[in-house]
């Protein structure tokens, strides 16, 4: 791979302010080439701004961005290899759908041919055959996201920005259409990079990560890594349940530090070579890497907390029990659903709490 | 009780109704009168207006207004959907706020300071550059252009306000320069509000006499300034056939600018 497909959208301190209001602080990233790569954030953590800057909607108060190679921090849309999907589908709603989709190439002067082709094409690839006249206020939500999709691909940019794209469809349309967004930037080999504050959405599309807050990015991955070895506690509580457990160093030295954990039951080895000065800090357990049973865990050497169901949800495929150990905290537990019996535990009874002592993360701030 | 309530709700409308429209109604009916007595009923007849056809004062008087009315619309259209757009789509220049303000100032301001100050520019222009030489349609219409621009203007920017931007954003993403934007997607997306407009600024020049009066010269005489001097030597019965064509043009332009505006309302849905 040259530099070029490593670093293909590069983007160089980038802050942006708006009066006093710092949206953007000061951002260095690097997108390979056909990677599909999520922002992931709160309202307000600046990715939406981010966003718009690489489209160059928003002029950056400071940074440069290179794509390809080619610097664009002053370039206007117009001229940009870029095209965006926003979030509303920004469809024009005095034009039909061929028109809508069409219209990126009647600016570049192509021939009407031509067009007609690439149309049929395009509305063949996002399943919208038959739907050339209809007007944007005869479609469904779905079909309108469509036409926003066929219409910011058509003319192959190198580049395609997503703004929310899956906020505005129900849950249902949402998995299936992740799916086929999926299928087409494997058909088409673009380079998509999206903005969502959804982060089952970021998990599941995502080759890549990058968690944002405050205008800054806090931590970028893949999708797994991020999950599993979450940088901090923020990033940690952003990316699906986690229990966060407040825990007290009681001992360093070289590599291990100790820590006592009244929920999880006493002290807890970690091996860490980063020394950390706080004294307080935090250890997390993913939901669905306990072990909840009614009788004592068989093996010996496992640890366990002893605890009361104090409330259980049944989603179907698994239930979320929230259980207050001995010493009055509360775990929450997920447990897949394998058997077609009966709920075993229920309210107000007993359980063990077990777990594997790689599922534990030691977290500071 | 709530029966009681509603009763009264409903007598309150027709009284309120009552007061607005039978003056206008009386109007319209002794407009059939066939008495030359305007307050003496004398059985239906079409002869003022047969008579008002044939009077050569009130056909000019009617052309002149028609005229300056369908200038006035045009300009006013032109000059207050770009304040409306610059309002609407220029959030920061130096003197905003001056200049929003100084926009919808002829909205508030009384038509005799308004005709008052345009006459004394006239007179002054006149003075100093020569033009305008006389007054009369000329300076009429600049007047009327000049608060007829101010509703386009509010019009235009109220409904801009409702158009999401991001469709003029994505039409400069997919390769349209900004003039190119403005005539793909801004204009045929406001093209119904500046209809309203057109015949809102052309039933307001049509309707206007203070202004029209001051700065006015000899010769000049549109349909109200007529209306005015005629019933000043009394009352004849032509005016009220004359008032009541002007009341159905009027309502006609009101009413399709209504019907405009409720409908684009509902496609934006």
């Amino acid at each position: 791979m040259t530099s070029n497909e490593e670093n293909f959208i590069e983007i160089k301190g980038i802050s942006k302010n708006f009066g006093e209001v710092v949206a953007v602080d000061n951002v260095d990233l690097a997108i390979k080439k056909g990677e599909l790569f999520s922002i992931l954030g709160a309202s307000g953590s600046g990715k939406t701004t981010l966003l718009r800057i690489l489209a160059g909607l928003e002029i950056p108060s400071q940074g440069s961005i290179l794509i390809d190679g080619v610097d664009m921090t002053s370039m206007a849309p117009y001229d940009r290899p870029v095209n965006i999907m926003f979030q509303n589908y920004a469809l024009f709603p005095h034009m039909s759908v061929f028109d809508n989709i069409a219209y990126g190439l009647k600016k570049e002067g192509m021939d009407k041919e031509s067009i007609q082709e690439k149309v049929e094409r395009m509305l063949a690839l996002v399943k919208l055959e038959g739907y050339e006249n209809r007007k944007p206020n005869q479609l469904s939500g779905g079909q309108s996201q469509r036409v926003a999709l066929a219409r910011s691909l058509i003319k192959e940019p190198k580049v395609l920005l997503l703004d929310e794209p899956m906020a505005a469809l129900d849950k249902k349309l949402r998995q299936s259409t992740q799916f086929e967004l999926m299928d087409i930037h494997d058909e088409l080999g673009i380079t998509f990079v999206i903005v969502t504050h959804d982060q089952e959405e970021a998990m599941t599309l995502s080759d890549r990560i990058a968690i944002m807050e405050e205008g800054h990015f806090v931590q970028i991955g893949s999708p797994n890594l991020i999950y599993e070895n979450p940088k901090s506690k923020f990033v940690a509580d952003f990316l699906g349940n986690i229990n966060l457990l407040e825990a007290k160093i009681t001992e360093q030295n070289d590599g291990q530090i100790v820590v006592d954990c009244a929920a999880l039951g006493g002290e807890l080895k970690f091996n860490q070579t980063e020394q950390s000065n706080a004294l307080e800090m935090t250890v997390a357990l993913r939901p669905e890497k306990v072990m909840i049973e009614k009788s004592l865990p068989t093996n010996d050497e496992q640890k366990h907390v002893k605890g009361i169901v104090e409330d259980f949800g049944y989603f179907g495929n698994l239930s979320i029990y929230r259980v207050r150990t001995e010493s009055g905290h509360i775990i929450q537990v997920s447990k897949q659903n394998r058997d077609r019996v009966e709920q075993s535990i229920k309210w107000e009874d007993e359980v063990y709490l077990s777990w594997d002592n790689d599922s534990l993360m030691l977290l500071g701030e | 009780m709530l029966n009681q309530r509603s009763r009264f709700i409903f007598s309150a409308l027709c009284f309120g109704f009552a007061f607005l429209y039978i003056p206008i109604l009386l109007v319209i009916i002794y407009s059939f009168n066939d008495s030359r007595l305007v307050t003496v009923w004398g059985g239906w007849s079409v002869r003022w207006y047969v008579e008002l056809f044939n009077n050569e004062n009130v056909l000019n008087a009617a052309l002149l207004s028609f005229q300056i009315a369908a200038i006035t619309a045009t300009f006013a259209t032109i000059m207050g959907t770009m304040a409306g757009f610059i309002m609407a789509r220029i959030k920061k220049f130096r003197g905003r706020m001056l200049f929003s303000g100084m926009i919808a100032s002829p909205l508030v301001m009384p038509e005799v300071i308004t005709g008052l100050s345009l006459l004394l520019l006239f007179v002054s222009l006149q003075n100093s550059i020569g033009w305008p030489a006389s007054r009369g349609m000329n300076t009429i219409t600049i007047a009327h252009i000049t608060f007829s621009m101010a509703y386009v203007a509010v019009i235009i920017q109220s409904r801009l306000t409702e158009v999401n931007e991001s469709l003029e954003e994505a039409a400069m993403d997919l390769g349209a320069r900004p003039l190119r934007v403005l005539w793909d997607i801004t204009l045929p997306i406001i093209f119904p509000a500046m209809v309203s407009g057109w015949l809102l600024s052309f039933t307001l020049s049509l309707d206007d006499l203070v202004i029209a009066s001051f700065v006015s010269g000899p010769g000049a005489t549109t349909l109200p300034m007529l209306i005015f001097s005629k019933v000043r030597l009394g009352v004849s019965p032509d005016i009220n056939a004359l008032a009541t064509i002007l009341i159905v043009v009027v309502t006609l332009g009101l009413c399709i600018a209504a019907w405009i505006t409720s409908r684009q309302n509902r496609s934006a849905r």
